[in-house]
């Protein structure tokens, strides 16, 4: 048994300990979930403490250990269509502006070659993901920005692994006639 | 290597193996194992998407503020707790039922009943009771004095000449003979 699934079943027998080590351990992770989603700090911010603070009330409902990952990504991708519903409905009632948001946040320490490359990034991102369908688009950054592998892909959207591949297959090849932001990707140095 | 072996792999092939290498033909993955063209466009391919990886990673914002939720201490109450409160309710529910299947919810109806009841039979009985004492006293009705001589007109149906008129004696069916 890994050190993950150990946190894993002492926070549900109530040791806050783990669960804060839990916590911790995925904090960033689903933070960047969330943020290339939402494309807005502060709401990001806050639905990651969300997500959280719904993991802790439930986390005594997960049956296999080993499933915990999955299980997180699910309440998040939940949590995040909650987000879009619910903007969609204050959009439609005029107390929201836009439905995309198109914030963008600048750090001090960025260079201003490196804010530049940064706001490109985002953006021909933003230009895929529309060329995408929901669900290759969803699985597409669940493997390449979220670096989820096809079985925890599969057991978060309750999918078939080989439906999940077959997505990703079309996704790639969408991808693949995205040459602005393949160029973009080649000229990139680490 | 035979010649379906020595054919370059087309890109949707590459894709494939990147996803599901299992996939490939026998083939195919013979080619890619010695191909360098091939293995090199599958690397380029592989960079690209490591690099979309990478630069989300780098480029995320960092957080103002923890993201860990503030749990707060709370005493929790044992399961024992909640099983009891589940079976007093349940009980209570269950006595509510009885009461109003038996009939002990509408007492207060009861009481008016019996009341009314009581009361017509007080009146009944003192009504027997003024017809007994007006019998004794010799008085025939048990009407007030003023109203006892307040008789009905007489029938006059017979002398008045207008119902003689629409109503003639002759055109009443009643055998003389």
């Amino acid at each position: 048994m890994d050190q993950l699934s150990g946190w894993v079943i002492e926070a549900q027998s109530g040791n806050r300990y783990a669960l804060n080590q839990l916590i911790d351990y995925y904090q960033n992770d689903i933070f960047r979930f969330v943020y290339y989603r939402v494309h807005c700090q502060a709401d990001a911010e806050d639905l990651t403490q969300d997500i959280f603070i719904q993991v802790i009330k439930k986390i005594r409902t997960v049956k296999d250990h080993s499933l915990f990952k999955a299980w997180l990504y699910k309440i998040a991708r939940n949590r995040v269509t909650d987000f879009y519903r619910k903007k969609r409905v204050l959009f439609f009632m005029g107390t929201t502006d836009d439905l995309e948001s198109e914030n963008f946040e600048t750090s001090e320490d960025d260079s201003p070659e490196t804010e530049v490359y940064k706001k490109e990034f985002i953006s021909l991102l933003k230009s895929l993901s529309k060329d995408l369908s929901k669900w290759e688009r969803e699985i597409f950054l669940m493997r390449f920005i979220d670096d989820l592998d096809i079985r925890d892909i599969a057991l978060a959207l309750g999918k078939n692994e080989n439906t999940i591949k077959t997505h990703l297959y079309r996704a790639l090849q969408k991808f693949k006639k995205h040459r602005k932001f393949r160029d973009l990707l080649q000229t990139s140095k680490r | 290597m035979s010649e379906q072996e020595s054919k370059h792999l087309l890109d949707d092939a590459i894709l494939w193996a990147l996803i599901n290498p299992d996939k490939l033909q026998r083939n195919e993955k013979i080619h890619l194992q010695s191909c360098q063209i091939c293995q090199d466009k599958q690397a380029s391919f592989l960079h690209e998407l490591n690099e979309i990886k990478h630069l989300s990673k780098a480029f995320l914002p960092k957080t103002k503020r923890n993201l860990r939720p503030v749990t707060i201490a709370r005493k929790s109450l044992s399961p024992l707790y909640f099983r009891m409160k589940n079976a007093f309710v349940y009980a209570f529910m269950i006595m509510i039922c009885i009461a109003g299947i038996f009939g002990l919810w509408p007492i207060k109806n009861q009481t008016i009943d019996q009341v009314a009841i009581k009361e017509a039979k007080t009146s009944i009985e003192n009504m027997l009771g003024t017809t007994e004492v007006n019998y004794q006293n010799g008085i025939d009705s048990i009407l007030p004095v003023t109203f006892q001589y307040i008789v009905a007109d007489e029938f006059e149906i017979m002398s008045n000449p207008f119902y003689d008129y629409v109503f003639p004696i002759s055109t009443f069916p009643v055998d003389d003979s």
